[in-house]
């Protein structure tokens, strides 16, 4: 019985690695599909000249939350500040910061109190005031100043309620975003109907020369954590995202940077402070009212880097936010299960969700059952070395061409990194991921689960930040 | 054009593999015998021909892997596909990072020697005569230009269009220096010998850089398959055709999307119509015929922006459309021609709409009738129970003149504690100036 246990589970996991091998064939080529209509496009000039002299160009709202971010908040905002687009704003929601965060924004920015009055559309934490700042250059910034609401969700939401502009963008007050960030994002806006939410790639600022809130040179980080977490981006930006946006089967747009059409959102009811993968729960609901009301939709990937974000640095923070990650997957799952299989719920109902939830949510549990398995087997003798090693160099093999793909995907492209000479490093990270940083990722997934499932309380854990001038400070 | 040179090099790779695989399986047909090779036996009876020597490889590769389990085989397999797949992405990056490089060496070469002189003509406040273009660009009747030398310099002077603004004599000195260096000639060959994108970007280069290309090329274009090309050709022929401008611009036999970057597009050609005095056709008709929304609201703005005033008055009837979107155009476009004759239509329609559309209203009357609709605003700021309406209500009525600021007072000394806040917020310069910047309208 147990040979045949254990003979069962080797084929399975087996049969499961290949088709997790054929999914991510197919999403290489879906990718292919949307990076070749990427390429069919307008000459920059003739597309900026547009959008700067044309009445119909749509504003936008770019909302950062801010909690704790003395260290960068300065810099992040000159950043947000200095978008090459005609007709945008900038709203800064402190949210009952506990550090100099406000103060450092009204000294750089002159700002004073103004009487703004305030409409609550989302429901949000007690507003307190809103600041505006009396030099004109910075005419475009706005801060909202709230009542602590213990997430991010909380925060965005009351941005959404000073926001004026029919577009927002989601980001975060610790990410630089690239000055034709919003230029990027408007374009598919413009050209394809029914767009609800637009995409637009994130890489890690770690390695990248900043100056006044800007990047001057961009090189990958050269730090383990990091630098792991850079091919993962990539992977997941440009295959995964590029992939489903092929077939307008999108899971996700990160909570990092994305730009959304504002009267869905608020129709889907805005941002769930509850939830503990918010920009994923969000892009959920707005898919599902988009379907329950019949309303054509799409959700588009951009391959262009339109956001620099400053990822964990170390083991411990890394840990951190992988289990928040865990825990709020999990989470969702839960939240929306009755769309899986739905048809209601068009590709995200029978395409999307089913596929994370078997590749995904369940992967983790798999390869650690797997790895227990194998040492069980090895201990007692019951494994045929020289086979295992097939089987491991037919998977490791796949992952190097998956990480070269999207190498060449970016590079070809003009993505993150101007030189060749960059891409080594994160060519090296491909070689080593499966054997040191791939494990860990596991581990933590596994431990948010079991936080989620034996109903640990949640904790916002602290984010250790560098800065961009590299002082140290402490945020959460 | 490149994804078919990368198909055309993975293609030749492909077959170079193939000769090589089949020239080492080869090789395994013979027995090696210290230095000496010795055909097997079999050879000597059994002709190959044709498909066998297929079929003979591919008995040979999968006998190899015959005793393995499935799951080994399979992942053989995967090895040896990701390790030839390897072999050709890296092959094709390592040509792009050769045609990247060279490209950019090109690019900073023409740009360090004719950026300048490109400056220098652009700068000219007279027409200059060829000899002397000819003298500032340095160039003799040899001087020729290879297809990444063109398309370098052309990005230059793209460059060179956004930075500097040109008056109607630097326009002509620079048609001049772009026929000079070939440039024209060059274009007009893409046009003919392009792919679809490309073509598509030369049109829009060729606006840009205020190139005046023959009817002719476009003729061609106006109803070709592709649906991108065929709009650019059509918006181009509306400015460079004299004779019926406006030929193609109600045809939309093939249902083709108007999506908003159209409307972007159309409004920047109707307004280079209007300032070369080029008599617009009237939107009206076009109007009845569409059955999209959004097009609707589109070509009522239109009319509000270059139609005449016979096309205005056609357009008030859109005010009782039934669906809100292209009513709020209506409204839009009243505030946008200025329309004063529409003021008592205006306010009587004003209790019949919805809180989004009233705050329309509220802000057209602004525009077109401020003194006489004092009243008014202090009526609508009364009567609603939404705070946005009575936010845009009290800026109108604080904007409307004299007797608005004095009523607004009037109703500020009344005001409850949590009303009192939006008459400080409509007061606030700072945000006063946001609203005057056109950040916000209704805010």
């Amino acid at each position: 019985m147990k040979e045949f246990i254990l003979n069962f589970y080797g084929h399975a996991v087996f049969i499961y690695s290949l088709a997790l091998i054929l999914s991510y064939v197919a999403l290489m080529w879906l990718a292919e599909i949307s990076i070749l209509r990427n390429k069919r496009r307008n000459l920059e000039s003739y597309a900026r000249n547009l959008l700067h002299k044309s009445s119909f160009t749509p504003g936008v709202s770019i909302v950062a939350p801010a909690y704790n971010e003395e260290t960068t908040i300065v810099e992040n905002v000159h950043s947000l500040l200095s978008q090459d687009y005609p007709l945008f704003e900038v709203i800064i929601v402190n949210d009952g910061s506990k550090d100099r965060t406000l103060e450092r924004l009204i000294e750089n920015f002159d700002l004073v109190e103004v009487p703004y009055a305030y409409v609550p559309q989302l429901k949000t934490k007690p507003y307190r005031r809103m600041f505006k700042s009396t030099r004109p250059e910075f005419a475009r910034l706005k801060v909202v100043d709230k009542v602590n609401g213990g997430t991010k969700a909380d925060a965005v939401n009351a941005g959404l309620n000073a926001a004026v502009f029919p577009y927002f963008i989601n980001t975060d007050v610790d990410c630089i975003l690239a000055k034709d960030a919003i230029f990027r994002c408007v374009l598919p806006l413009l050209k394809q109907e029914n767009i609800i939410a637009v995409s637009g790639a994130m890489a890690l600022s770690n390695g990248c020369k900043v100056e006044k809130g800007q990047i001057v040179e961009a090189y990958p980080p050269h730090a383990p954590v990091p630098l792991f977490q850079t091919l993962e981006y990539m992977r997941s930006f440009l295959i995964g995202k590029m992939g489903w946006s092929a077939i307008n089967a999108m899971p996700n747009v990160s909570g990092g940077y994305g730009l959304f059409n504002r009267e869905v959102v608020m129709a889907a009811g805005g941002y769930s402070p509850d939830s503990f993968a918010e920009d994923m729960d969000m892009l959920i609901r707005m898919v599902a009212y988009c379907c329950e009301t019949k309303r054509p939709y799409r959700v588009v990937q951009i391959p262009y880097t339109c956001c620099w974000t400053e990822g964990p640095a170390t083991l411990k923070v890394l840990s951190r936010q992988r289990v928040r990650w865990g825990r709020g997957l999990i989470q969702t799952f839960y939240k929306h299960r009755r769309l899986i299989g739905n048809p209601r719920y068009r590709q995200l109902g029978m395409v999307t969700l089913p596929y994370l939830l078997v590749f995904e949510l369940t992967a983790p549990l798999i390869e650690f059952l797997g790895m227990l398995t194998l040492i069980f087997l090895g201990i007692t003798g019951g494994v045929n070395w020289g086979y295992a090693l097939v089987m491991f160099l037919a998977i490791y093999t796949f992952c190097i061409l998956l990480s070269l793909f999207l190498i060449s995907f970016d590079y070809t492209i003009g993505g993150s990194y101007k030189k060749i000479k960059s891409y080594l490093w994160i060519f090296l990270a491909a070689l080593t991921e499966p054997f040191f940083y791939h494990p860990m990722v596991v581990f933590f997934s596994l431990r948010g689960y079991l936080n989620y499932l034996t109903g640990q309380k949640a904790v916002w854990g602290e984010m250790t930040r560098k800065g961009f001038s590299k002082k140290e400070s402490t945020t959460k | 054009m490149k994804f078919n040179k990368t198909l055309s090099t993975v293609l030749v790779l492909s077959l170079v593999l193939l000769i090589l695989f089949l020239f080492l399986f080869r090789n395994h047909q013979m027995v090696q015998s210290g230095d000496i090779l010795i055909p097997r036996a079999w050879e000597n009876y059994i002709l190959l021909g044709g498909g066998d020597y297929l079929r003979h490889y591919f008995y040979a590769l999968t006998g190899l892997y015959r005793e393995l389990p499935w799951a080994v085989r399979i992942s053989y397999i995967i090895i040896q596909l990701s390790c030839v797949a390897m072999l050709l992405l890296l092959y094709i990056l390592l040509w792009d990072v050769h045609k990247r490089r060279q490209d950019a060496r090109v690019y900073r070469a023409l740009k360090e020697k004719y950026y300048p002189r490109f400056q220098e003509v652009a700068q000219a406040e007279e027409v200059l005569p060829e000899n002397r273009l000819q003298e500032i660009m340095g160039m003799d009747k040899d001087t020729h230009f290879s297809y990444r030398e063109n398309m370098a310099l052309i990005d230059i002077l793209l460059e060179l269009h956004v930075e500097v603004e040109l008056g109607p004599s630097a326009i002509t000195n620079m048609q001049s220096v772009m026929y000079l260096m070939g440039l024209v000639r060059f274009m007009e060959d893409r046009m003919v010998k392009g792919k679809e994108k490309e073509i598509e970007n030369v049109i829009e280069a060729i606006r840009i850089l205020h190139i005046e290309l023959p009817d002719s090329f476009m003729t061609g274009l106006v109803n070709h398959r592709d649906v991108q090309l065929r709009k650019a050709a059509r918006l181009y022929y509306i400015i460079s055709n004299m004779e019926d401008p406006f030929l193609y611009f109600e045809d939309n036999r093939q249902k083709v999307s108007f999506v908003p970057w159209d409307m972007l597009e159309t409004h920047q050609i109707f307004s280079i119509c209007y300032s070369m005095q080029k008599q617009l056709p009237s939107f009206i008709p076009v109007m009845d015929r569409l059955d999209g929304h959004e097009i609707k609201e589109f070509f009522i703005k239109e009319t509000a922006y270059w139609g005449n005033s016979r096309d205005m008055e056609h357009l008030l009837r859109f005010l009782q459309h039934p669906e809100l979107s292209v009513r709020k155009a209506a409204i839009e476009s009243v505030a946008i021609r200025r329309m004063e004759e529409a003021e008592s239509t205006l306010k009587e329609m004003y209790y019949m709409q919805t809180e989004e559309l009233k705050r329309e209203i509220l802000h057209t009357l602004y525009v077109v009738a401020p003194r006489s609709s004092d009243e008014f605003f202090a009526h609508a700021y009364r009567d609603t129970s939404s705070m946005l309406t009575k936010r845009v209500a009290l800026r109108c009525l604080l904007k409307s003149g004299d007797g608005g600021v004095t009523l607004f007072h009037t109703l500020k000394e009344k005001a409850g504690p949590a009303e009192l806040i939006l008459f400080q917020h409509v007061e606030d310069r700072l945000i006063d100036r946001e609203v005057s910047a056109g950040i916000s309208v209704v805010n």
